[in-house]
C-alpha cells in the first residue's frame, strides 16, 4: 500500500506541475534575492509600492462606478427594469432565450408537424454550446496549421530527443556523487548486515526466477558452490551482473539496478558459498581459488554434479 | 365532401419482442462473460486452465457479445419497433425481418464457437473470420433493405431525425465492415488482412473507432430521438439542433480514428488528423445529450417517479461524459499518459455500461408494457435495477481510473541515476491488482440488476396479452406539392435516396483522406532494408500469438517516449511492420510490451514461462499454457499460407512454398536441441517451438544493421 500511497502523491504532483522545475526555480529566486544590494532592494520596494497604489486606485474607482450607476438608477427608475449587460449577455452568448415550458411562447414554436405524436419545437441551438463549436474548430484549425502546415510544432522524435537531452543533464549531475562511481575495478565486498540485507532483497525480487532462492541454479547456473564460469571474485560477478552474458541468457541489469545495488547485490551473492541449496544444478565452469587467505576454500567442498534430467525433474 | 381516405395497416410487434428476448439472452451472456474476464485478470486460476476459457479468447467473446449481440439487437428491436411508426407503414418484408432476426442470431452463435476455438483474425471488434465476415454484409444489407423498402412504402412525407441516424448507420457500419474486412483467404477459418503493418493498423482503428460511432453511437441517437420524447411526452428541443449535430457528427466522427494511434508509427500528419477531428467532435456529440436533455424540461418531475426517464437521464449523461474524455484522451499529452492502461477502459465502460446499457434497459422496460398491453410488472424492482446499475457504474469506473493513473505514472518514474523506478513490469501490475477486484465487484453489481429486469419482464409479460399486430391507419403519401419557402433542409428530408447519398459522401470524406495516401504514397512507411519476412516457423508461431489472444494484453508498439525505451528497447519503426498480417500493435498493456521481446531471454526462460509464469516471475497475473509443450502443430498448411502471403506482395521466393517446411523443421530441431541444452525435453513439431521462434524473432530485425555497423 506504501508505493499506491506514493503514486497517489506523485498524481498530486502532476497537477502541481513538474516538482523538479518548481524547485530549481524557487531556489534560484531566492539566491537571486540574497545576492542584491540595498540599492537594488530599495528600488524593487519603491515599484512594489507603486503597484499596490496602483491596484488600491482601480479598486476604489471599481466602487464609485458602482455607486454611480447606483444612484443613477434610483433617478432614472425607467432604466433600472432594463437588464444589465450581463443578462443581455447571457441571453445572446450562453443560455439563449427559455421559453416557459408549456407556455404560449413554445406552443408558437412548435413544427406543424408530427412523427406518430412526436412534435419538435424550433427552438434554436444553444449559444453557448454553438460557441464550443466555434472554438474547438478554431482550435483545429491552429492546431493543424502549427503542426502540419508550418511545422513549427514538434515532432514526436523531436519531443523525444528532448527529453533524452533533459535526462542526460540530470543523470550527469547524479554522476557526479560517489556511490555511483562504483564500477567494476572499484567494486569491494561489503560485508554489512545492512548492505547484505539489501544484496538479498534485490536477489529475492529479480533473481530467483534462475537462481533459485537459495542460489541452487535453475535456467541459470549454481552460485553456492566453487564452480564459476565467468570468474568468482567480486569484480567478476558484479561485471556479470552489470553487463550480463547474453549469449548464455544472462540479463545486463546496469539499466535496472544502480551501481550501488549491484555492489550489494554481488556481495549477497558471495556470501552464499558453501551454503548447501535443496536442488542444486551441476557444477560449471572453473574452479575458483580466492587470493586471499580469508577466503580458503575447504578442500572437500567441491560440489558434486547432479544429473541434467535429475534437476528437470527435481521442477 | 370527405377527405382523405384512410389506410389501414398494422406494425409486426412479433419481431420486435423476438429482437427484444434475443437482447436479454446475449445481454446476461455477454455481461457473464465479462465478469468472467474481469476475474482472470486478478485471478490467473479462473482461466480454467485449457486454451478455450483463457483471457486472451475471452475478452474478444465478451466485445463481441456485448457490442453486436447484446447492443445490436437492441439496436434492431428499437429500429424495428419505431421506424414503421414513424413512417406509418410495416416494415417492407417480413420475411426480410426473419431472415435479419435468425440471420443475426446465427452470426453470433457462430462467433460464440469460433472465438474460444481461436479462430480469429486479431482485429479488435471485427475479429470473425471471413466466412463469417461475408454473412454479417449480407445479414446488414437485408436489414438496410428492410429500411430501404419502408422508406419507399411510407405514408409520412418527411423523414424524423431518428430515420436519418438510423439511415446513417446502416450506410457507414457497411462501408467499414468490408473495407475492413478485406482480406486474403487460406482456408476456411484462415486469412491474411488486405493490409500490412502501419496501414493495416490505420484502417483497423478507422473502422475501430467508428464501430463505436456508428454502432454504439448514431443508432442509439436515433432510438434517443424516438423513445425519450415518447417517454416524457414532451416536444423534441430544438430541430434545428438536431440538423446542425446530426451532420457535423457524422462528417466529423470518420476522421478521428488515429487518435488509438498516437505516438505509434503511423505518419504524423495523420495524427494530428485524428487529434483535431477529436477535438471538433465535442460540440456535435454534445448536441445529442442537450437535446435530449432539454427535450426533459418540464417532465423533470417525472423522472423522479418512472424508472425509463430515469435510465435515460444517466444513459444521456453518461453519454455527455464519455464524449468529453473522448476528446480530452485525444490530446497527445493525456493519451500519452492514459493509452495502453485502464483508462481507456474505463472510458468505453463508461459509454458501454451508461449510455448503450442504461438506455437499452429504459427501451426495454417502455416497450414490454407497450406490446403487451399492461403496466410494468413492478416499479420498485427496476429501481433497484438503476441503483444497482448506477452503483455498478461507479465501482467499475472509479477503480479504474486510480489504477491506470497509478500504473502509468509508475511506469514514466524514474530514480535520480536515471534509471526506471519500477523496471519490473510486473510490480505495476501487482499495484492495482485491488482496483480489479473492485473493478470486478461493480461489474457483478450491474449484472445482478440485468437478472431484475430479467424477472420484471417474464413478470410484465405474464400479466398481459401479447399483442402481435397493431392496428393503425394514415393516409396515402400525395404527390409532392411545391411549397414556397420550403426550408432546405425540410426538402432534403422528404427525398430518402438523395438524403443517404448525401450522408454516404460526408463519411466518405474523412475516410478516403486519411487512409488512401497512408496506402499509395511510399513515404509514409519509410523501408528498413534490413527487416526479412518471416521464417514459416516464426509465421507459424505467429499465427499461434494471434489465435491465443495475446494482443489482448501485450503490445507491440514502444513509443518513443524515455520510459518505454528504457524499458522495451528502441522505439517501434513504421518500417518494421511491412510484413505484419494483421498488425499486432495492441491497445492494452495488461502484461509488458513484447515488440522488443527477441533475444532478451533464453529459449528454456520462455518455455518455463510459457508453463508456468509465475515460476519466473513471481506474482505474474498471465494464465498459463502449459498446453503449448506437448501440443503438436500441424504444418501442413504452411505451403498454402506462404503461397497466399506471395499474393499480397510478401517477397518469399519462387516456389518457396516446397522449401518452407524443410526450413521449419531445420529451425524448429534448432530451437530444440538448443533447449534441450538447458535441461528442456520438447518435441521440435510442439505448439511452444514455434511460438518461442516468433518471440525470439520479434523486434530483431533493425539490430541487424547495428549488428554489422557498431
Amino acid at each position: 500500500m506504501k508505493k499506491f500511497k506514493s503514486s497517489l502523491l506523485l498524481l498530486l504532483g502532476m497537477f502541481s506541475a513538474l516538482p523538479t522545475f518548481a524547485q530549481a526555480s524557487e531556489s534560484s529566486w531566492f539566491a537571486n534575492l540574497q545576492s542584491m544590494d540595498s540599492t537594488q532592494l530599495t528600488l524593487l520596494v519603491i515599484l512594489g509600492i507603486v503597484l499596490s497604489v496602483i491596484v488600491l486606485l482601480l479598486v476604489l474607482l471599481i466602487y464609485l462606478m458602482t455607486f454611480m450607476s447606483a444612484v443613477f438608477r434610483k433617478e432614472n427608475p425607467e432604466i433600472a427594469s432594463q437588464p444589465s449587460w450581463w443578462d443581455e449577455f447571457k441571453l445572446k452568448y450562453i443560455t439563449g432565450k427559455m421559453r416557459p415550458v408549456g407556455g404560449k411562447e413554445e406552443k408558437a414554436l412548435m413544427m406543424d408537424h408530427s412523427y406518430d405524436g412526436i412534435v419538435e419545437l424550433d427552438n434554436k441551438m444553444p449559444p453557448w454550446l454553438a460557441n464550443v463549436f466555434f472554438l474547438t474548430i478554431g482550435f483545429a484549425v491552429i492546431y493543424f496549421t502549427y503542426y502540419t502546415v508550418l511545422g513549427l510544432g514538434q515532432t514526436q522524435l523531436e519531443e523525444y530527443a528532448e527529453e533524452h537531452r533533459i535526462a542526460a543533464i540530470q543523470i550527469e549531475q547524479y554522476k557526479a556523487l560517489a556511490v555511483s562511481s562504483i564500477d567494476e575495478t572499484s567494486v569491494v565486498f561489503d560485508e554489512s548486515p545492512v548492505a547484505i540485507a539489501a544484496g538479498q532483497s534485490i536477489y529475492s525480487a529479480n533473481c530467483v526466477a534462475c537462481h533459485a532462492q537459495d542460489g541452487g541454479g535453475g535456467v541459470g547456473s549454481n552460485l553456492t558452490d566453487e564452480y564459476w564460469k565467468h570468474g568468482g571474485s567480486i569484480n567478476d560477478i558484479f561485471k556479470v551482473i552489470k553487463y550480463g552474458v547474453p549469449e548464455k541468457g544472462m540479463i545486463p541489469w546496469q539499466d535496472q539496478l544502480s551501481p550501488e545495488q549491484m555492489q550489494q547485490v554481488s556481495s549477497f551473492v558471495k556470501t552464499l558459498q558453501g551454503t548447501t541449496p535443496a536442488n542444486p544444478k551441476e557444477a560449471e565452469g572453473d574452479r575458483y581459488v580466492p587470493a586471499g587467505p580469508a577466503e580458503t576454500a575447504k578442500p572437500d567442498s567441491v560440489a558434486v554434479p547432479v544429473k541434467v534430467e535429475a534437476v528437470a525433474e527435481a521442477k | 365532401m370527405s377527405g382523405t381516405t384512410l389506410e389501414q395497416f398494422s406494425y409486426d410487434n412479433k419481431i420486435v419482442k423476438y429482437f427484444g428476448v434475443a437482447t436479454i439472452a446475449w445481454g446476461l451472456i455477454g455481461m457473464l462473460v465479462g465478469v468472467l474476464a474481469a476475474t482472470q485478470l486478478f485471478l490467473p486460476e479462473a482461466n480454467l486452465g485449457n486454451p478455450y476459457t483463457t483471457f486472451g479468447r475471452i475478452r474478444p467473446l465478451h466485445t463481441n457479445a456485448v457490442i453486436f449481440a447484446f447492443v445490436g439487437n437492441a439496436i434492431f428491436a428499437g429500429i424495428y419497433y419505431s421506424m414503421p411508426r414513424l413512417l406509418k407503414t410495416p416494415m417492407w418484408s417480413k420475411a426480410l425481418s426473419w431472415f435479419h432476426f435468425w440471420g443475426w442470431q446465427l452470426i453470433i452463435v457462430l462467433a460464440v464457437i469460433t472465438l474460444p476455438l481461436g479462430l480469429t483474425s486479431s482485429k479488435e471488434y471485427a475479429e470473425l473470420e471471413w466466412p463469417i465476415d461475408i454473412l454479417i454484409a449480407v445479414v446488414w444489407v437485408a436489414f438496410g433493405a428492410n429500411m430501404i423498402g419502408a422508406l419507399i412504402k411510407r405514408r409520412e412525407k418527411h423523414m424524423y431525425v431518428a430515420i436519418w441516424f438510423y439511415m446513417a448507420s446502416f450506410v457507414t457500419v457497411a462501408v467499414l465492415h468490408i473495407f475492413n474486412s478485406l482480406a486474403l483467404p487460406v482456408s476456411l477459418f484462415k486469412s491474411y488482412s488486405a493490409y500490412a503493418g502501419v496501414q493495416d493498423a490505420l484502417v483497423q482503428w478507422w473502422y475501430g473507432h467508428n464501430a463505436v460511432a456508428f454502432f454504439l453511437t448514431t443508432p442509439f441517437l436515433g432510438l434517443m430521438y424516438y423513445y425519450l420524447p415518447k417517454a416524457a411526452n414532451r416536444p423534441v428541443y430544438s430541430y434545428k439542433l438536431s440538423i446542425v449535430h446530426f451532420w457535423s457528427l457524422i462528417f466529423l466522427y470518420i476522421w478521428a480514428g488515429p487518435h488509438h494511434l498516437l505516438y505509434t508509427a503511423l505518419p504524423e500528419w495523420a495524427q494530428v488528423l485524428g487529434t483535431v477531428f477529436s477535438i471538433m467532435l465535442l460540440a456535435p456529440s454534445w448536441g445529442g445529450m442537450v437535446n435530449g436533455l432539454l427535450t426533459l424540461r418540464g417532465a423533470w418531475d417525472k423522472v423522479r417517479v418512472d424508472p425509463v426517464l430515469k435510465f435515460m437521464v444517466v444513459a444521456v449523461t453518461a453519454y455527455g461524459m464519455s464524449t468529453f474524455e473522448g476528446p480530452l484522451l485525444s490530446l497527445k499529452n493525456v493519451n500519452a499518459i492514459a493509452h495502453y492502461t485502464d483508462w481507456i477502459v474505463a472510458h468505453v465502460h463508461i459509454g458501454g455500461l451508461g449510455w448503450n446499457g442504461f438506455f437499452t434497459f429504459a427501451m426495454l422496460y417502455w416497450l414490454w408494457p407497450k406490446m403487451w398491453k399492461t403496466n410494468l410488472y413492478s416499479t420498485k424492482l427496476a429501481t433497484t435495477h438503476f441503483w444497482l446499475g448506477t452503483i455498478g457504474i461507479i465501482f467499475y469506473a472509479l477503480p479504474m481510473y486510480v489504477a491506470a493513473l497509478t500504473q502509468s505514472l509508475m511506469w514514466k518514474e524514474f530514480t535520480e541515476a536515471g534509471r526506471l523506478a519500477y523496471p519490473n513490469f510486473l510490480e505495476t501490475v501487482i499495484q492495482i491488482k485491488p482496483m480489479y477486484m473492485l473493478r470486478a465487484f461493480g461489474g457483478l453489481l450491474y449484472l445482478s440488476g440485468a437478472f431484475l429486469l430479467v424477472y420484471n419482464m417474464i413478470k410484465t409479460a405474464q400479466q398481459g396479452t401479447f399483442m402481435a399486430y397493431e392496428a393503425d391507419e394514415a393516409p396515402a403519401l400525395k404527390p409532392h406539392v411545391p411549397v414556397e419557402g420550403e426550408f432546405w433542409h425540410r426538402a432534403w428530408e422528404r427525398k430518402p435516396v438523395f438524403f443517404t447519398v448525401l450522408a454516404t459522401i460526408a463519411i466518405l470524406i474523412g475516410g478516403a483522406i486519411e487512409i488512401i495516401p497512408t496506402i499509395l504514397v511510399k513515404s509514409n512507411v519509410p523501408t528498413i532494408s534490413s527487416v526479412t519476412p518471416y521464417t514459416p516457423l516464426e509465421l507459424q508461431g505467429r499465427d499461434l500469438y494471434i489465435s491465443h489472444g495475446c494482443v489482448g494484453c501485450h503490445s507491440q508498439m514502444i513509443r518513443p517516449f524515455r520510459s518505454e525505451t528504457e524499458r522495451y528497447g528502441e522505439y517501434s519503426k513504421a518500417g518494421e511492420f511491412v510484413y505484419d498480417r494483421p498488425f499486432l500493435w495492441g491497445s492494452k498493456r495488461t502484461g509488458p510490451d513484447l515488440h522488443r521481446e527477441g533475444g532478451k531471454y533464453p529459449d528454456s526462460w520462455h518455455y518455463h514461462h510459457m508453463v508456468d509464469p509465475t515460476s519466473m516471475s513471481p506474482g505474474s497475473l498471465m494464465p498459463p499454457y502449459p498446453w503449448l509443450a506437448t501440443n503438436i502443430m500441424d504444418h501442413a498448411d504452411v505451403p498454402a499460407k506462404i503461397r497466399t502471403l506471395q499474393k499480397l506482395g510478401v517477397p518469399y521466393s519462387e516456389g518457396y512454398d516446397q522449401q518452407a517446411n524443410a526450413d521449419l523443421t531445420l529451425q524448429a530441431n534448432k530451437i530444440a536441441a538448443n533447449l534441450k541444452t538447458a535441461g528442456v525435453e520438447v518435441m521440435p513439431e510442439s505448439e511452444m517451438v514455434a511460438l518461442i521462434a516468433y518471440l525470439q524473432r520479434l523486434g530483431t530485425d533493425i539490430k541487424k544493421t547495428t549488428a554489422s555497423n557498431p
